[in-house]
């Protein structure tokens, strides 16, 4: 078991290493950053000072070194735009995109499962049909659509949900489903294949020769041998809900990390756009371990043939 | 003569169109231990199966009758059938450790099993569990209950299998197989305890099997079958003296025996059963029968009574001199 | 090439019903995208201030109908949906072929190399796939510039380790065909042995991932236009006429939508297209 921890650990390590060298590479693509970050009208001798006091004059190995020494040390730099650190200006919005994260993963678990062990246990049901039209359709619809379908019906026609913004609570309803209905069809499918996986095996079949009905055999044991796997399911779509934060706050003007990165694209403050890149991608890293760990800990065959 | 605990009249199963299972009949008194045996694959798990309404999506359709209790089974409504699932009728299989919930403890399951039939706490069922396992022969019942199914040997599984199918006191206990995959030493002791617990107790065993031994230690009547069809039936003693038919006295010469003359052959019946598309129309054992004849090939013997049981063959006079020449210098 | 095609035909013959609607409305996108000049009529570019968010069917009075209304400029909302199918499946198709090629390079390389370069290049592919494939395209387009040849090069390569992946594992197993392991003691050299032999078998699962990425291709287009980052304006994209139709919904529901239901057929039917073809070619790969 131990051996396994410090595997998985090792592999974090390497991968948010790895991370870290890619955002590096892709800042410097298209030649000198200093140029990115400039204003439009600074002059040689302003954009030479800015080169010196970012430190991108001197040779690429030292700055791959000072930038990694710094992020060890969270020091994600300063936003040049808003001249404060760019950690500090993260932590503020994070709040925001975390809470419609979990939002939306709500949704997303709490929808797609259902759906999921429905069309597993019952599939030629026309319910289950018809949430497997559904489920292909969910996927083939872009989150900005859907959320501006949303918007269009429950906003502007009926006028339930605030249309964006993050005044009142009921602002989190749309843009968590819009972000969740991605999800919505991973889950759903992961739930269908373990759940039918289950169902082939003897043990089901001899909860029906005990007497019980196909559904309590489902509710009592068969959903929890099939949770394992979607543990490790469900820390993999944090990061792509994360991810997806970008598009989703966007279209609900939602105060989070999301927007905050288009605004800095906007306003070329790339220092800022890196730190968050950075820093999403590392989570996503940091959340698939933690479900590694998670799912090898509560495996009770794992954790009793250790004692 | 009281009425029979399991009655199966013309039993039909078909997947993809062939019948695997063809018109086949059987019947298991009370306090009765009938033998169902065959080679693999003959159809013998998917009667059983049949009979608890367990049968896999891929059979598509059944017909005829089988009869629990003089209640028809097949034409149950599902609720009515959950009743008597476990209740009047109990089946346990062949994987025992697969057959239990890895992550539900042991107790749970055995006390799940009551508390699907009767109106008992938890508190209670777990009692119950407790003092069924005591029944069954494990020790330290206790700590057994809130163990998990892999922290316990296959023997030990299959003997919790046996408590949670008893514990209602059905008529009827299914075993498919419930030896096959258990050590030889722990074989007898699983058998004997069967025997205990049910016969002893009023209620009946359908053992499924393709082994003989086994069958020669528990069974008071054997049921032979061959691709689907009944061939022979008929008390254990006589089946084994005198086999009235070709397969039958086959299966019993394949028996390894120390009374065997050393250095002879093991008799093994050539061919391989045929598969569902290649099914003669007549007798389905005529491919590999060393007494075949044209009429074999032709017509299906019907199953007529001889003795105390019942044979499907057309040379069932001529059965009992090829026996001998199976089992040179052996006594009957 | 005729060999492909008529085998393609026999194919989609025995898809399901569903699949082969999907695969005519895919076709009709396809033709639609290739024909935009000849099909519509009036110039997706030209403004008519005049002509500003008018609803569909509005006939001005010189006998010009706009069929789908006009757009915030008085544009026609037909000629720019046409023009912007071309440029995104054009990106699409592009980028799905950069990243299939660059990825199967890559996957088959690894397996048949094996040793160091194996393990160089499949922790790559590990790391890739850790960057959420949205975060490093904004990151990219922001870095580079937006631009049709951008867009393509950044999408291209932001996927490739999806191809990688399957082209590996697959390569791993087709190595260990007898007639591969005969051809190879033949003395059939290394790349003559990936691209006769190898590449046709492990061409089903891949052409699986292709035409799921193309879908998916089509998705990030459209949203990275929708952000601003994708094809700039005044070239059209669905995209990005959604993200102007954002701030008219009230009074001007076409211009989100008829480019809505346009993405949406369009994936939808890659979706039903890629699903059949992945049951049918790999049964064993549901729900990947």
């Amino acid at each position: 078991m131990t051996r396994y921890i410090l595997y998985r650990l090792l592999q974090a390590v390497i991968a948010t290493l790895g991370v870290l060298t890619i955002v590096f590479v892709v800042m410097r693509l298209a030649g000198d950053p200093t140029l990115l970050l400039a204003p439009d009208n600074a002059s040689r001798e302003q954009i030479e000072a800015l080169r010196v006091a970012l430190g991108f004059d001197r040779p690429l190995h030292v700055q791959y070194f000072a930038y990694v020494g710094d992020l060890l040390r969270l020091n994600l730099g300063e936003s040049v735009v808003q001249r404060a650190p760019a950690i500090d200006i993260l932590m503020l919005r994070l709040p925001y995109t975390v809470s419609l994260a979990l939002a939306a993963l709500t949704v997303a678990i709490g929808i797609g499962v259902p759906v999921g062990v429905i069309m597993a246990v019952r599939p030629d049901h026309w319910l289950a049909r018809l949430l497997g039209a559904l489920t292909l359709a969910g996927q083939s619809m872009p989150t900005f659509l859907s959320g501006i379908l949303m918007i269009m019906v429950f906003a502007v026609t009926l006028g339930w949900l605030p249309s964006s913004g993050a005044d009142s609570a009921s602002g989190i309803v749309m843009p968590a489903i819009a972000l969740g209905a991605l999800s919505m069809a991973t889950f759903a499918r992961m739930a269908r294949i373990a759940v039918l996986d289950e169902l082939s095996k003897d043990y089901v079949r001899a909860c029906r020769a005990r007497g019980l009905s196909i559904w309590t055999a489902v509710f009592r044991h068969v959903l929890r041998n099939a949770a394992l796997p979607l543990v490790s399911v469900a820390a993999l779509e944090i990061g792509n809900l994360l991810a997806g934060s970008i598009i989703v706050e966007n279209v609900f003007a939602w105060p989070g990390v999301g927007q905050l990165a288009l605004q800095a694209i906007q306003s070329r403050d790339f220092l800022l756009v890196q730190a968050i890149v950075l820093f999403i991608s590392v989570t996503y890293v940091a959340t698939s371990l933690a479900a590694d760990l998670v799912y090898a800990w509560i495996d009770p065959r794992i954790v009793l043939a250790r004692s | 003569m009281a009425a029979p605990v399991l009655s199966i009249h013309d039993l039909t199963l078909r997947i993809a169109g062939h019948a695997v299972v063809d018109r086949l009949s059987l019947e298991v008194g009370e306090r009765e231990v009938v033998a169902l045996v065959g080679e693999s694959g003959c159809g013998k798990s998917l009667t059983a199966l049949a009979a608890m309404r367990l049968l896999p999506p891929a059979v598509e359709a059944v017909s005829g009758g089988i009869a629990v209790g003089g209640q028809d089974v097949l034409r149950l409504s599902e609720t009515r059938m959950r009743d008597l699932r476990g209740r009047q009728l109990s089946i346990i299989f062949q994987e025992p450790a697969a057959s239990l919930d890895p992550l539900t403890t042991v107790g749970a399951q055995i006390a799940e099993a009551v508390m699907a039939h009767e109106a008992v706490g938890k508190a209670q069922a777990l009692e119950r569990a407790r003092s069924m396992l005591n029944a069954v022969g494990i020790a330290d019942a206790d700590r057994r209950l809130r163990q998990y199914p892999f922290e316990l040997s296959g023997g030990m599984c299959q003997r919790v299998m046996i408590a949670i199918a008893l514990i209602c006191r059905p008529r009827l206990l299914i075993a498919d197989e419930p030896t096959t995959a258990l050590d030889v030493t722990i074989q007898a002791q699983i058998l004997d305890l069967m025997k205990t617990l049910v016969v002893d107790r009023g209620a009946s065993i359908l053992l499924i099997t393709h082994d003989m031994g086994v069958v020669a230690d528990m069974a008071d009547r054997v049921a032979v079958m061959y691709a689907g069809r009944i061939v022979e039936t008929g008390p254990a003693a006589r089946i084994f003296a005198a086999p009235a038919h070709p397969y039958s006295a086959l299966l019993l010469a394949s028996i390894p025996r120390l009374s065997r003359p050393s250095k002879t052959d093991l008799p093994a019946i050539e061919g391989a059963v045929p598969t569902a598309q290649d099914m003669p129309a007549g007798c389905r054992f005529s491919t590999r029968c060393p007494l075949v004849r044209d009429r074999c090939r032709r017509e299906a013997p019907p199953l007529t009574p001889e003795g105390q049981g019942a044979v499907a063959c057309w040379r069932t006079a001529d059965v009992a001199a090829f026996s001998a020449t199976l089992a040179p210098g052996m006594a009957p | 090439m005729i060999v492909a095609l008529r085998e393609g035909r026999a194919v989609l013959n025995r898809l399901p019903l569903a699949a082969r609607i999907a695969a005519l409305v895919l076709a009709l996108f396809l033709l639609a995208a290739l024909a935009a000049p000849w099909l519509s009529p009036l110039d997706p570019a030209r403004q008519t201030l005049l002509a500003r968010l008018r609803p569909p069917g509005f006939t001005t009075a010189a006998g010009v109908t706009y069929w789908l209304g006009t757009d915030d400029l008085g544009r026609d909302l037909y000629a720019r949906l046409l023009h912007g199918a071309r440029l995104s499946i054009a990106i699409a198709v592009l980028s799905v072929v950069l990243s299939c090629v660059v990825g199967t390079a890559v996957g088959m390389a690894a397996a048949w190399f094996r040793g160091v370069t194996e393990i160089v290049l499949m922790r790559l592919v590990d790391i890739m796939m850790s960057i959420p494939a949205i975060l490093l395209a904004v990151l990219s387009v922001a870095v580079l510039g937006p631009g049709l040849l951008n867009l393509v090069i950044v999408l291209g390569l932001t996927r490739w380790p999806r191809y990688a992946r399957v082209a590996y594992g697959q390569t791993l197993q087709s190595a260990t065909l007898p007639y591969v392991k005969a051809a190879e003691l033949a003395g059939v050299r290394a790349p003559r042995l990936l691209l006769r032999h190898i590449l046709p078998n492990i061409a089903g699962p891949l052409l699986v991932v292709v035409t799921a990425e193309f879908g998916l291709m089509i998705l990030f287009e459209a949203g990275l236009s929708f952000l601003g980052l994708g094809i700039q304006p005044p070239d059209p994209s669905w995209g990005s006429i959604l993200s102007v139709g954002r701030n008219y919904l009230e009074r001007a529901w076409w211009m989100t939508a008829f480019p809505g239901a346009c993405l949406f057929m369009l994936v939808l039917s890659v979706n039903v297209l890629g699903d059949a073809l992945r049951d049918h070619l790999d049964p064993r790969a549901q729900g990947r």
